[in-house]
């Protein structure tokens, strides 16, 4: 299962400038963190109203993270 | 190639009215414009533009490629089935040996794949096409529970006259349970709380 790969699809398809999507991965022993970071303008995009839409992508991620026993979290750089 | 008819008081709103119902830009298309505007510049009230486009960039299917590639990303085995589609509601329908990981704890994982699928179809388009993700029939099969759930809670709210709290739910669910209980002469309800999650209480009323 590719966490990583996952965000960068989910955010690539949301915002509207896709090429200034990046995800980085910081592992450790019991967590990874990815730092999603977009164009300025996209940033309403993946958070949404109430933080809908990034509450909805980390659903998503603890979902399939459930399987590995390894917590991941997201965070949104702006 | 499909081809559709669509109406505007000027060329503009008719192509826009397309582009914004159909979800795609200028470029994926093929517009004729049926009758010219100018010949008749009085008494013609709409202009109507044919718009083709390919089958393959049918809204339907584009949201049914969605919800393929956005499971096959999170590792997940599936058959997926479009049920229903016009411009204002598509229903997509999951097929997975893995469907207690799609639903997830009172369904909010696919609360959640549903948000994320219909912010990203209706993305930039002045038109919101509602669409809606089930999985073996769970939303129908929520649907009974909660009606059921609804009645049980009212008679006892009527026995006890004391209101009852429900557990938190999304606006589909507390939907669900206003109109059940809405013809009830001795039952009030009303939901409580901030944002989208909110909690519903069933409250006596006298007759």
């Amino acid at each position: 299962m590719n966490e990583k790969e996952l965000v960068e699809f989910i955010a690539k398809s949301l915002v509207d400038n896709a090429d200034k999507v990046q995800v980085n991965m910081i592992e450790s022993e019991k967590s990874t963190i990815l730092e999603l970071s977009v164009d300025e303008p996209d940033i309403g995009k993946i958070i949404g109203k109430h933080g809908r839409i990034a509450k909805a992508i980390r659903t998503i991620l603890s979902a399939v993270s459930n399987k590995s026993n390894k917590r991941v979290l997201l965070d949104i750089i702006d | 190639m499909i081809t559709r008819e669509f109406s505007g008081k000027t060329e503009k709103e008719a192509i826009d009215n397309a582009l914004n119902t159909l979800k795609l830009k200028e470029d994926q298309v093929k517009i004729e414009l049926e009758n010219k505007a100018g010949i008749f510049p009085f008494g013609k009230k709409n202009i109507v533009v044919k718009v083709s486009y390919d089958e393959e960039l049918a809204f339907g299917n584009r949201c049914l490629m969605l919800v393929r590639d956005l499971l096959e990303k999170m590792n997940i085995e599936a058959k997926i089935y479009l049920l229903e589609e016009n411009d204002e509601k598509v229903v997509i329908e999951i097929e997975s040996p893995d469907s207690a990981i799609i639903i997830g704890k009172q369904g909010k994982t696919l609360e959640s794949l549903q948000t994320i699928i219909s912010v990203i179809m209706n993305k930039n388009s002045t038109v919101w096409t509602k669409i809606v993700v089930d999985i073996g029939n769970y939303r129908q099969r929520r649907e009974k529970s909660l009606e059921k759930l609804a009645m049980s809670y009212a008679n006892q709210v009527k026995k006890t006259k004391k209101s009852i709290l429900l557990e938190p739910m999304n606006p589909f669910e507390r939907r669900i349970i206003h109109m059940m209980l809405k013809d009830d002469n001795n039952i009030d309800t009303q939901s409580e709380g901030e944002g989208t999650i909110k909690q519903i209480r069933i409250l006596y009323k006298e007759d």
